[in-house]
């Protein structure tokens, strides 16, 4: 069940929002914890018990690592890395699970224990986990670090864990941030209002423009070979590059939304990265969320360690950082090439070679930038790297020996419609600040700013019903971000 | 006991800018090129100064020069 599926919008959302700002504070809590169970349970029955065993080991050892953090000895250390590893491993077996189940030569499949011909990946990862995994691990560090205390409420710690708005496609929450709101969770009609303006963004930026992409996007990126004539492989570059980020930064809208309707201030996850001048910029902009992870419990920890050896290069943890947040996203060869594309392109960025950069004129750090992002996000979406490799070859038109060939009835294709290119339009000026221009101007003219209020949110209506109109039509389209 | 002049060359230095003058308000917002490399190295940069070494527990809770001052002359 995701966001744009009408279970969630006709259903879950209006019975969980009722019962929620109806009740007490008291019950708030609670509310929320049945609320996300049951979008939990809705979706994998089966990982009920192991959530709940998972949250209250980590409330454990939460209250563990905090009762011998003082001591700073041998076993508090242990303690902490013990807690960091269990987790991580249990991600890392999640993630590769259903390649060892599908492997016909593994013991357990050999000896019978386990028979699963065909192992769906969406059935045996655990909901959320990459997102539910990484929270934990910085509850763990933060702790330890005296960032924060640990929780002491179970019920809280198990809204922190289980929060539905996050559970889809994150953001990667920091309990210090969430902390406030868990004790006392900011419910008002301003913020509930101000949270609903902002899913409805969200949910029409999914729904009309990256799912309308998404057909599109989705053909071309499963076809067995990439053979594309020059200007198509262009046009659909840009229309993938455009949904990732509208498809993405949609969710984010609506989760960031609707812990605002709840009382939760989440951070920003998107901060316009096609502003970016370099690619370094570009991932400090993108997901938020994880690259700021990935920055304080990987990046900063390799970077100290390895300060006073000065043969070891300094961009050696940019590097381990990017091929993990490949596989992050998938053990597959084509995220962990992504990955580690991005690693070099900021490790050259790190050096001489960046400060050179930084002189030269502002257009060409951005074609820079754009040349690397664009071309790894050919990989990031291919479903293999040679597919990403025969892409990128039809933009520059070299197919090699595979004669250039236009869409037939064996490849079916749909045909552009309007609408293709009325998304790829707003869609690219999605990617802009134009509501904090707009805003800017209107600043100091309260009777125009009064009528844009008004105007904006006759327009939200019309998008709310537009969208539900579409969704009726053509049903939810699980988003990209869903399957980490 | 140091003072913030006698860190401003380092900063100087570290993110190549012979102009730039740091306070004690300053963050890593303040100061451009201040990410997370460059921060690594302005930490090791001012340990081999001023002789002192740090924990990643005490680098995780600076927010500002200011911290970074403090936590230096703490040392000394």
């Amino acid at each position: 069940m995701n966001f744009s599926d009408p279970k969630f919008l006709y259903l879950f959302l209006p019975i969980v929002l009722g019962a929620y700002l109806i009740l007490p504070k008291k019950a708030a809590l609670v509310v929320l914890l049945i609320a996300s169970t049951v979008f939990l349970g809705i979706a994998q029955p089966y990982y009920l018990v192991f959530f709940l065993s998972f949250i209250i080991a980590n409330y454990f050892l939460g209250r563990l690592i905090q009762s011998c953090r003082d001591s700073e000895n041998y076993w508090s250390k242990l303690i902490v890395w013990g807690a960091v590893g269990i987790n991580a491993a249990l991600l890392l077996l999640f993630k590769l699970a259903p390649q060892f189940l599908a492997s016909t030569t593994n013991p357990l499949v050999v000896a019978e224990v386990i028979r699963i011909p065909d192992p769906d990946p969406d059935w045996i990862f655990p909901l959320a986990f990459s997102y539910i995994s990484f929270q934990v691990i910085s509850y763990h560090i933060d702790i330890f670090n005296e960032i924060t205390d640990a929780e002491n409420n179970l019920i809280r710690f198990a809204n922190y864990i289980l929060f539905f708005p996050k559970m889809m496609v994150g953001p990667i929450q920091r309990y210090a941030d969430d902390q406030d709101a868990l004790r006392d969770p900011a419910k008002s009609l301003g913020s509930a209002s101000a949270g609903l303006r902002r899913f409805i963004v969200g949910l029409s930026k999914k729904v009309i423009i990256a799912d309308t992409l998404a057909v599109y996007v989705n053909a071309v990126f499963s076809f067995d070979d990439p053979t594309l004539n020059t200007s198509h492989a262009w046009l659909m570059l840009f229309a993938m590059v455009v949904q990732l980020y509208v498809d993405f930064s949609g969710y984010s809208d609506m989760a960031i939304g609707l812990a605002e309707v709840l009382g939760f201030k989440y951070r920003e996850n998107f901060n316009y990265p096609y502003l970016a001048t370099s690619v370094a910029e570009f991932w400090r902009r993108w997901h938020v969320s994880l690259t700021s992870w990935f920055r304080d419990y990987i990046f900063t920890p390799l970077q100290f360690a390895i300060r006073k050896q000065k043969w070891i290069p300094k961009f050696l943890p940019i590097l381990v950082v990017f091929f993990l947040t490949g596989f992050w996203h998938g053990k597959e060869n084509h995220y962990l090439v992504w990955g580690s594309v991005l690693g070099i392109a900021i490790s050259i960025e790190s050096g001489k070679f960046g400060k050179y950069l930084k002189k030269l004129p502002v257009a060409i750090q951005r074609v820079w930038t754009l040349y690397w992002i664009l071309g790894s996000w050919v990989l990031f979406r291919s479903p293999n790297v040679s597919f990403s490799i025969g892409y990128l070859k039809n933009l520059v038109g070299i197919q090699g020996t595979v004669p250039l060939r236009a869409f037939s009835e064996s490849r079916p294709y749909p045909i552009f419609q309007n609408s293709f290119y009325f998304s790829i339009i707003v869609g690219v000026i999605l990617m802009f600040p134009v509501s904090q221009i707009v805003q800017k101007h209107l600043e100091g003219k309260p009777r125009l700013l009064k009528f844009a209020s008004y105007l904006r949110d006759f327009a939200l209506l019309l998008l709310l019903i537009y969208s539900m109109g579409l969704i009726a039509n053509q049903g939810p389209l699980p988003g990209i971000y869903e399957k980490f | 006991m140091i003072t913030i002049d006698l860190m401003n060359p380092v900063f100087r230095t570290v993110f190549d800018n012979d102009k730039l003058e740091v306070t004690e308000a300053m963050t890593a917002d303040d100061v451009i090129g201040w990410d997370s490399l460059s921060h690594m190295i302005l930490i090791s940069a001012l340990e081999e100064e001023f002789q002192v070494s740090f924990t990643q527990k005490e680098i995780r809770k600076l927010k500002s020069v200011g911290d970074l001052l403090d936590l230096i002359n703490s040392k000394l």
